[in-house]
Formats: structure tokens, C-alpha cells, sequence
């Protein structure tokens, strides 16, 4: 199994929930940073949930952010040096399953 | 810092504030007035503050909770935009209907910035440049606090000295984001003043609802009820940070004058009210062409998104009741600690002491208050109006934009400095030049 890591970066609209993070770290066992913005009128623009993960998590990583997102609206993902604009779940799930079969040791 | 937290705030710096943040103390210099307002918040906060600037991002100061400190980002433009908007209150504007005629071609401007800085529409942005081109009949508002090269005009202390309204122009904003995070510190359960429960925020809300008479924001109240903007919890939440904010102000502008101020020994008490109130005015100016701006950048056009934006002004308005109520007692306290005040200023008590304890102070504050909003009120007015015009361009109303554009060819200047500086402005905020290309193509 790999012990590369990749940064992973979602850009969720909405309220921050500090329940995805809380979610990883019991299943996927990594920690993660909740970072949120608001706007003068009290608007709230976005939130950032940011973690480092071994590549080999991305097995169970995967479900649990599929679960969790849901229907939420996800402005951006970035996962490495890759980003997606208004993933759809089935861009998150396809980059999320090449990359963690490369820690398994497939290609 | 660990590798996680270094990691979180690149991205958060860079997603929210765009590619070039920079240290406060490397952008404005040190020692600077900004010293004494963070020094000043940071004895209220747990965790150390990290004040940035970000130099070409959107312009918006921002803060960023959830990190073992406390990032909190000053937005050059937000600073330029603020200039530009004030500047419209000098004599030369005194001509009859002239300020009007400006500030409503700035908001069509600051909503044509917002479409394509902020968001993705070049060719609303295209639009309501045209529009506020044709509005202003061309006029060009001096921009002295532009991001082009002007940098040192944003942070220049006046030739007679820093005064109220330099330290406000400057540090209002920033004193409202670090007053969030003041307020943050008493945690979820006691959030919030006391004094503002629920009820007591609606009532305020009501009583100011009535103010807006058979207006759109008054009539969307009366019809359809209270839309999300102006719910109580979100009104608690920024009516507390525009208290702490003023908190912040009010206490740091003696130290700031004394310093910076050509000798300055004490604090012009109305000078101070008449700044804090202009610069409450010029964030919701700013803050409503932004909602205007973000309301078109969404998908979908639902009647919700425009009760919101026809109630903002409420909100803002609600917000400016409530802070002036308190201003007295904040005034009091700062400028003279040594007198009957409670410390607790949200305290119940603390709400009777307003009410009671300085009648003169709190007439004073009224009259500063009211005198600034009267003063401010034409181009405040232009908001709505600014607005009303963006929204009647956005419903695609394709014989309307067509006689849109070819006014706009006929009458505006397409080689004009303005022209010119929104389109450099776009680049320089880091659009991409695909899309500010395709603007200039629209627009020169």
C-alpha cells in the first residue's frame, strides 16, 4: 500500500457542518480543517474543508463524502493538483476510485 | 503551525482572497495606525490574530475561523471602493442632482464589477458598465484609492494629521470582521447580545419595516413576511459585530490621534459618530450592489432570491437602528472609561444606562447620526434605485438591451478613462483574460 498523501479541498455552499470532519477522521481516521467565510450582510458565501489523506484511504474516504454531500451543492473539489468545478458525484467518485487504486497498487 | 493548518490557510488565503496576500505589516508599513486597532482586538481574542491584505482578490474583507489563529484579510479594493464612494460627499458634488447622478452610476458600476469579479457574467457585467456610462452621462469620479499604482493613497495619513474620519475610512470594515470574531468568543450558547432575544430584534425589525412605507422593501414586507436576511439570528450576528466594531473604533481612535494625529489631544465626539455612520452607510451601499451582483449570478431567478434582495435594505436599516441605539454607551465607555458605565455593555443594566444615563451624549449621537444620514441620504437612495435599473436589465428583455447597447454606442466615450480602468481594473483582479477580453470587446 502507498503512504503518498494528497491534499483534498471541497467548496461546499452552505452552512459549515462541522459533522463531515467529524465524520472522516471516526471512518477514514484523518484529521481535516473547517475553514468558513461570511460576507458584511451576514451572507454566507462558502466553507472549505481541507484535509491530507493517504492515498490508500481513498477506498473509504469516497463513500463517506458521497453520503455526506448528498444533494449540497459543491462549488469546487480539488484533489492534488486537480480541480473540478461543480463536480457532479460521479466526477468526485471517478477521480477519488484512479487515484486510490493507484495506492493500491494498481494503474 | 502544523502541515494541516499551513495547508488550510493557503487554500482558504487563496480561494477567498485571491493570489497575492501579503502581511498588514508588510503592506501598510510599521509602525501604521492599523497597529493600535488589531493590538487592540487581539486583548479580546483567544488566539493570535494573522492580519493579511489581499492586494487583488475581491473586495471583501474576510475572516477565517477554525484555525488554531485567527486569519483576518483587508481587501485593497474593498478600501478603493470606499474612497470612491465617500469622495462623492466633497463640495464639487453639491451641484443639484449631481450627487444623485453619481452615486448612481457607481452602483451600476460596483454591480458591473461584482457580475465579473466576483462571479461569472461578462456580459451582464458589459451591460451594467453600459448602463452606468449612460446614467452618469460620462462623468468620471475622481478614483484616488484605485488599485492601479495608488496604493500609497489608501494608506497616506492626511497632510493635517489622522483623524476620525481617516481611522474610520480605513478600519471600519476591519473593525467589523474582528468584531465577529469577538463576538465568536463567547461561544455558541451566549452568542449574541442578551439584550437583542428574539423578540426584541423583531420588534426592531418591524419598527423600521414600517419605515419603508409602500416602498418595494416595505411592501415585500408586509406581503410576503420576513425573508431570510432579515431573520433574527443573522441580524443578532452582524448587529453584534457592528457593535464590537464600533467598539473597537471608538476606543482606538484616541491612541490613533494622539499618535497620528498632528497633536490631536482629544477625540471630536461628533466628528466620530458623523464617520461611523457615514462608513455604516457606504457598507450597505456597497453590500446591496454586491447582493444585486450575486442574486443575478445564480442560476435560477426565484422569487425568494428577489424578496431577499428587495428586504436587504431592511436588514441594513435594522442594523443601523439597533447600533445606533448603543453608540452612546459605546462612546461613553471608550472615551471616558472613567465614569458609571457597565462593562458589560450587552448586559440588561447596560441597556438601561443607554437609555438613561447621558441623555446629552445620546441626543449628541442622534443628531451626528441623523445629520451624516441626511447628508449621505441622496446617493444611499441611489442604491435602490442602482439596483431597481440592474434588476430591469437582467430580465431579458432583449429589445431593451438592444436599445441599451446602441444608446451606448451613440452617447458614451468607449475610449474614455473609465472605460480603460474597468477593463484594466478586471485584469488586474485576476479575471481571466478570456473573459476580460471578451468585455472589452463589449464595452471599448
Amino acid at each position: 500500500m502507498s503512504d503518498e498523501t494528497v491534499a483534498v479541498v471541497l467548496e461546499i455552499n452552505g452552512e459549515a457542518d462541522a459533522g463531515l470532519g467529524e465524520e472522516i477522521t471516526r471512518n477514514v481516521g484523518a484529521q481535516t480543517r473547517t475553514l468558513t467565510k461570511h460576507g458584511f450582510d451576514g451572507d454566507l458565501a462558502s466553507w472549505l474543508l481541507v484535509g491530507n489523506f493517504v492515498v490508500s484511504s481513498f477506498a473509504t474516504l469516497g463513500p463517506v463524502l458521497m453520503k455526506y454531500l448528498g444533494d449540497r451543492r459543491v462549488k469546487s473539489i480539488k484533489v492534488g493538483d486537480v480541480t473540478i468545478e461543480n463536480p457532479r458525484q460521479e466526477d468526485l467518485a471517478r477521480i477519488l476510485s484512479e487515484l486510490g487504486s493507484r495506492g493500491n497498487g494498481s494503474t | 503551525m502544523d502541515p494541516l493548518d499551513q495547508l488550510a490557510l493557503r487554500e482558504g488565503l487563496s480561494r477567498f482572497g485571491g493570489e497575492r496576500v501579503v502581511r498588514a505589516r508588510d503592506y501598510f508599513g510599521d509602525p501604521h495606525p492599523i497597529d493600535d486597532l488589531i493590538a487592540l482586538a487581539q486583548r479580546s481574542l483567544p488566539q493570535p490574530l494573522l492580519v493579511g491584505v489581499s492586494e487583488l482578490g475581491k473586495s471583501a474583507h474576510f475572516f477565517l475561523p477554525g484555525l488554531p489563529f485567527l486569519p483576518v484579510i483587508v481587501s485593497a479594493r474593498y478600501l478603493g471602493i470606499v474612497g470612491k464612494l465617500l469622495s462623492l460627499r466633497g463640495e464639487s458634488y453639491n451641484l443639484d442632482g449631481l450627487r444623485r447622478q453619481a452615486a448612481e452610476m457607481l452602483a451600476l458600476e460596483l454591480i458591473a464589477e461584482f457580475c465579473l469579479v466576483d462571479g461569472t457574467l461578462d456580459w451582464p457585467a458589459a451591460l451594467f458598465f453600459m448602463k452606468s456610462r449612460l446614467v452618469g452621462g460620462n462623468l468620471l469620479i475622481a478614483d484616488p484609492r484605485s488599485m492601479g499604482g495608488a496604493r500609497a493613497d489608501i494608506l497616506a495619513i492626511p497632510g493635517s494629521g489622522a483623524d476620525e474620519h481617516y481611522v474610520c475610512e480605513l478600519m471600519f470594515g476591519l473593525a467589523h470582521e474582528l468584531g465577529h470574531a469577538i463576538d465568536q468568543t463567547r461561544g455558541d450558547g451566549a452568542r449574541g447580545p442578551p439584550w437583542c432575544s428574539d423578540d426584541e430584534l423583531v420588534a426592531y425589525r418591524d419598527f423600521v419595516a414600517g419605515t419603508f412605507g409602500d416602498s418595494d422593501a416595505g411592501l415585500s414586507y408586509r406581503l410576503t413576511g420576513a425573508s431570510d436576511v432579515l431573520e433574527p439570528d443573522r441580524l443578532r450576528c452582524e448587529a453584534a459585530a457592528d457593535i464590537e466594531g464600533c467598539r473597537l473604533i471608538a476606543r482606538a481612535v484616541g491612541p490613533i490621534l494622539a499618535k497620528y494625529g498632528n497633536g490631536r489631544a482629544t477625540v471630536d465626539v461628533a466628528s466620530l459618530l458623523d464617520a461611523i455612520s457615514m462608513n455604516y452607510l457606504a457598507l450597505a451601499f456597497i453590500e446591496n450592489c454586491r447582493r444585486t451582483a450575486n442574486s443575478l449570478n445564480s442560476t435560477t431567478w426565484t422569487g425568494k432570491r428577489l424578496t431577499e434582495l428587495c428586504q436587504q435594505p431592511i436588514a441594513f436599516a435594522t442594523r443601523e437602528c439597533i447600533l445606533k441605539d448603543h453608540l452612546p454607551i459605546i462612546v461613553l465607555e471608550a472615551l471616558h472609561p472613567d465614569r458609571d458605565v457597565p462593562a458589560d455593555l450587552f448586559g440588561a443594566e447596560g441597556e438601561r444606562h443607554v437609555r438613561r444615563i447621558d441623555p446629552e451624549l445620546r441626543g449628541m449621537c442622534l443628531t451626528a447620526w441623523d445629520r451624516a444620514t441626511q447628508g449621505n441620504k441622496g446617493f444611499y437612495d441611489e442604491t435602490e434605485a442602482g439596483i431597481l435599473a440592474a434588476i430591469k436589465v437582467s430580465e431579458n428583455d432583449d429589445a431593451q438591451m438592444q436599445q441599451l447597447v446602441a444608446d451606448y454606442s451613440k452617447v458614451a466615450a468607449k475610449s474614455s478613462f473609465a472605460v480603460e480602468n474597468f477593463v484594466c481594473l478586471a485584469a488586474e483582479l485576476g479575471v481571466p483574460d478570456s473573459r476580460w477580453k471578451a468585455l472589452a470587446d463589449a464595452i471599448m
